[in-house]
């Protein structure tokens, strides 16, 4: 059994790495596009199945929006980032959780020297991969940055951050500046390393008893992978509301 | 730091590469499902609403409709029996006076009558007077051929006559 904290690379196309957390996110990207096209390519009045399906997450995650941020248009506004995020995530998640998914994959001897042969997933949970955690975490506190600044003025928000009217605001902007790098780093280590450790914990209790007993742990994953999920949205959606708002 | 980050894993390519892929996810979701099925799902919203509010002023209208044409109804049973009612006085009218006239025309017929049958007597009075008067005079005169000359018979006649003038 071998664990590694890095995604394996699979192979090298014009020099650019392609690592199976990669793969897997193309997977997860081209199933939400393909559906989304499917979905709305002939919109009824009376839904289709899948129509009515895609309606009724479109809606309730909407609603649910809406609820947080309190405000119609503001939702609409915020809209299709957290809805992106959290669906992306969420498919993401629960695609690293199909059972046999790891299993599919190539015998490669290690770099370690020994001539030991190791095995290399094709497919691995893509948030199990610090990197694409971290694109994400990037993405959503620039998104936070953007937003505020069209919302509030980019005077008024950049002077959240460098302040010199007094010193208390200076050092609560600093503070403020540390606390968006710190977001960085929550929103990434929380997502990967919840989604690694459910990696790991399946791979184990598959090595030690293969009938069965994973099934409960898959279970657990999936509703780790949603709870993650909505954490990472939810906490996004927060973040620009915070960011939207004149008073501070 | 720099072991914990190649320890990890992170690369610079494969962290622009999805920072890139969420990038293009976002812009197709959005373009693909989230704009087109908000607007869809709003027109929908409004279509329903209206169409709710069109159903309700159709129910109220056709109650309306309804409550007219049942005040028109018995507007009419009114008319209808009141046409009937006067048909009836008319008739009963009618039939009054063509029975009077009948009956005037009868008393009429009758009368007529009378006075004929009252001429017709007279006349037949007179005639049958006469008649008495010349067959008594003629059997007087039988009888007192010989002893009543012309100026006793013309007495006797006299007074006969006025007897039966009395009598009759």
């Amino acid at each position: 059994m071998h664990i590694s904290l890095a995604a394996e690379h699979i192979f090298t196309l014009f020099g650019f790495p392609i690592t199976n957390t990669l793969l897997m996110s193309w997977i997860a990207i081209a199933m939400l596009i393909i559906v989304s096209i499917i979905a709305t390519r002939k919109l009824q009045l009376v839904p289709s199945p899948l129509q009515n399906l895609v309606e009724s997450i479109v809606e309730t995650m909407l609603n649910f929006i809406e609820k947080v941020v309190g405000e119609k248009k503001q939702a609409e506004q915020f809209f299709p980032l957290i809805a992106t995020i959290f669906i992306f995530i969420l498919l993401s998640n629960w695609l690293g959780v199909v059972p046999g998914i790891g299993t599919i994959g190539f015998f490669e001897v290690d770099n370690m020297g020994n001539g030991h042969e190791m095995f290399v997933p094709f497919f691995r949970s893509t948030n199990s991969d610090i990197n694409m955690t971290l694109a994400l975490a990037i993405v959503a506190v620039i998104a936070t940055q953007i937003f505020g600044i069209t919302a509030i003025g980019t005077f008024k928000y950049i002077s959240r951050y460098i302040n010199f009217k007094n010193p208390i605001l200076t050092f609560t902007g600093i503070l403020e500046l540390i606390a968006e790098i710190a977001k960085l780093i929550s929103f990434s280590f929380r997502l990967f390393g919840n989604i690694f450790a459910g990696e790991v914990l399946l791979v184990v209790i598959a090595f030690l008893i293969p009938f069965i007993a994973p099934l409960p742990f898959m279970v657990l994953e999936l509703f780790v992978g949603f709870v993650q999920a909505l954490i990472f949205a939810m906490l996004t959606l927060v973040f620009l509301k915070i960011a939207t708002s004149e008073t501070h | 730091m720099e072991e914990l980050v190649t320890k990890l894993g992170v690369e610079w390519k494969l962290l622009i590469a999805q920072i890139i892929n969420f990038a293009i996810l976002l812009f197709v979701l959005k373009k693909f499902l989230y704009t087109p099925l908000v607007k869809f799902m709003n027109t929908r919203k409004e279509k329903i609403v209206s169409g709710l509010e069109k159903a309700q002023k159709a129910e109220e209208a056709f109650n309306k409709m309804q409550e007219q044409k049942e005040q028109e109804l018995a507007k009419i049973h009114n008319q209808a029996q009141s046409i009937i009612a006067k048909a009836k006085e008319t008739g009963d009218q009618k039939q009054q006076e063509i029975i009077a006239a009948a009956e005037e025309k009868a008393q009429k017929i009758i009368d007529d009558a009378k006075s004929q049958i009252k001429v017709e007597k007279d006349v037949m009075i007179k005639q049958v007077r006469s008649d008495i008067a010349d067959l008594i005079a003629e059997a007087t005169s039988k009888i007192l051929e010989q002893e009543m000359n012309e100026q006793k018979q013309k007495d006797l006649t006299r007074k006969t006559l006025k007897v039966l003038k009395n009598t009759v």
